[in-house]
């Protein structure tokens, strides 16, 4: 274990999820990007200490590891202080700001753009993923009829604390928290569920 | 048949002074130019015509003999017959048919043949990401069997590319956004580079190891592992993403049918994402559970206790002790044991005394030592039982020295009767012997 590969553990421990707004963080993302060993070392220190090394969409970080996950003893400490509406407004975020950024990539791929000049690789410098933004006009009229406005103030107060949403000039932008700290996988599967159940609750539309 | 260059366009286009011969690549560029007629005739600014002309030429590329224009109109039967003329006619003009005046009938000459298989076979149309890299390289091996002289160049072409391109590959994998790498994910990179490797293994086995050749093939290897290298660390980052399984687990739901979902669900239903671990904590959670801690700690203490060595005592290893042989660490003790010796075998003392001096610094040292053994013998000094020596010379004030050259001191010393110059021997000074 090199002594750059216990300490990039330890900022990663310390930092949770590394901001790419911020230059030394970015500095030390794309070092571990770069060194596949060094990247290699940091997972296996975490991992023997029950945290899972992440990378989603160009986003790293550390969040604690399944198994870890299930010690009663470790999960009382982990209800993140949030409550219903706060994780509500989350998957909101969630589902706009990440999900609909991981289909427009999958989307993209699978409809190749046309009149991009090709390298012998089939690599490109051009690049047009911007990430989605969500306007705070329409976040506060989606959850006008639920909550008050202060209450939801409040949650999205939260949840910039937290590092979940980032806000500028009355956007919200998703913050390096909501792609590390949530299991996309099963995030989907549960909000298509929650969809799905919804579906069969609904009475018939009339003809 | 090389078509005649204008020799004084060329010079206009050249600085002053510079000859075409001299430029990089010169002879290589001409090669090319036999094919001069041909192209301009087939690539005319008129695609439907070039398109039309390569027709004709293929249709009868594949028939047997010689044509006349009749056999041609008859093999192409869709075309205009006044237009199958005029194509005719415009590639006769190119160089693409050669016309046997005896009978009016036309052939293809080898080298229209040997160019039109190439364009063909090159399937300009066909090039994907995906197979790019192999063609790079096909082109390479042709080149090497057709013409040997061109490996190095072609190989040249293709090691800068690959150079390039290992060089962005390891900036997409660095810093590449999503898309990037899974359009790279995409490109059988594996596969290519395999067939790559086996081509340049192959010219390789043709190429003497001290050649340039050699040394490019070594670098493409190397450029090739990079881009290798590069691929596999991204397969494992796509695989950490998860991003295949999302896009196989598509629902089928709009995004503001799943916002609707969402606004419209349980308090419960929405908190059992925090109990399942589907959202993780934000902070480091527990590092240390002291039950674990003590469960482990007093597991682990009694297997300790048993798996412990007993202890045996052994006596340390008695140190060596040897005598101090004087002469390894005083010099003065060195210069008594020549002197000795130069006694024994019965040399001059004076020429023991400075033996192995090089220099005046040495022979200063030299005298110094004497002097200490003198010192340490008050007078004189015993170099073997009963046989004594002394320095026989006079006394010198340091201060007669001082601020002289090297050859000044000496002269002093001679002109003192400290040292007396000896033919062929160099400076020496006397010691009286006791017996």
């Amino acid at each position: 274990m090199s002594r750059q590969a216990m300490d990039v553990a330890n900022a990663l421990l310390r930092l949770g999820a590394l901001d790419q707004e911020d230059p030394e963080q970015q500095a030390l993302r794309l070092e571990l990007f770069a060194d596949t060993v060094l990247w290699d070392e940091v997972a296996t220190r975490l991992r023997a200490v029950g945290y899972d090394l992440v990378h989603v969409l160009g986003h790293v970080g550390v969040r604690l590891s399944r198994t870890a996950a299930v010690d009663p003893l470790v999960t009382a400490k982990n209800n993140l202080g949030l409550d219903a509406r706060h994780v509500r407004v989350l998957v909101y975020l969630w589902l706009h700001l990440v999900y609909r950024q991981i289909k427009e990539t999958l989307r993209d791929e699978a409809t190749e753009p046309q009149g991009r000049e090709q390298t012998l690789l089939g690599l490109e410098e051009s690049d047009a993923d911007a990430p989605p933004t969500l306007p705070e006009s329409e976040l506060f009229a989606e959850f006008a009829d639920m909550y008050p406005k202060t209450t939801l103030k409040a949650a999205l107060t939260a949840l910039k604390r937290a590092g979940f949403v980032r806000e500028s000039a009355g956007e919200f932008r998703a913050g390096p928290a909501l792609f590390v700290l949530v299991d996309h996988e099963r995030m989907e599967e549960h909000v298509v569920g929650l969809a799905r159940k919804g579906e069969v609750l609904l009475p018939p539309e009339p003809v | 048949m090389l078509p005649e260059l204008d020799q004084d366009e060329l010079l206009d286009a050249l600085a002053g002074g510079v000859l075409p011969e001299q430029l990089p690549d010169w002879d290589r560029a001409v090669t090319v130019l036999p094919v001069l007629p041909l192209c301009r005739a087939l690539f005319t600014s008129s695609p439907a015509d070039t398109a039309l002309k390569l027709v004709l030429l293929l249709s009868l590329a594949k028939a047997e003999g010689r044509f006349t224009r009749e056999r041609v109109r008859t093999l192409l039967p869709h075309l205009d017959s006044d237009k199958t003329d005029r194509l005719l006619t415009s590639l006769y003009q190119g160089g693409w048919l050669h016309l046997r005046a005896s009978d009016n009938t036309y052939r293809m000459p080898p080298l229209a043949f040997f160019l039109l298989n190439l364009l063909v076979a090159s399937d300009f149309a066909g090039q994907t990401p995906a197979n790019m890299l192999v063609r790079a390289v096909e082109t390479v091996a042709f080149g090497d069997r057709i013409d040997h002289d061109s490996t190095g160049h072609l190989l040249a072409v293709l090691l800068a590319e690959l150079e390039t391109q290992a060089e962005h590959t390891r900036r997409i994998l660095a810093a590449g956004k999503p898309r990037q790498l899974i359009r790279f994910s995409r490109q059988e990179v594996r596969a290519q580079i395999l067939h790559v490797s086996q081509v340049i293994s192959a010219i390789e086995e043709r190429t003497d190891t001290s050649s340039d050749h050699f040394a490019r093939l070594v670098r493409i290897h190397e450029a090739l592992q990079d881009i290798l290298r590069a691929h596999e660390g991204l397969g494992r980052r796509l695989a950490e993403w998860n991003l295949k399984r999302l896009e196989t687990s598509e629902g089928g739901y709009s995004l503001a049918a799943l916002g609707d979902a969402i606004l419209g669900a349980s308090d419960d239903e929405i908190l059992a994402l925090v109990r399942q671990q589907v959202v993780h904590a934000p902070a480091p959670a527990v590092g240390l559970v002291t039950r674990h801690l003590l469960t482990r700690h007093r597991t682990t203490r009694p297997s300790l206790k048993m798996e412990r060595d007993a202890f045996v005592y052994k006596r340390p290893p008695e140190p060596e002790l040897e005598e101090i042989a004087l002469t390894e660490i005083d010099p003065v003790q060195r210069l008594r044991e020549r002197l000795s010796r130069a006694l024994e075998e019965g040399r001059s003392l004076s020429e023991a005394l400075f033996e192995d001096t090089t220099d005046f610094n040495d022979a200063v040292f030299q005298v110094t030592l004497l002097a200490r053994l003198e010192g340490g013998s008050c007078e004189d000094l015993e170099v073997a039982p009963g046989i004594r020596i002394r320095l026989d010379a006079p006394v010198v004030d340091a201060d007669t020295l001082r601020g002289l050259t090297t050859t000044q001191a000496l002269d002093r010393l001679v002109s003192l009767n400290v040292l007396f110059p000896t033919e062929g021997r160099g400076l020496h000074t006397r010691v009286e012997v006791t017996r």
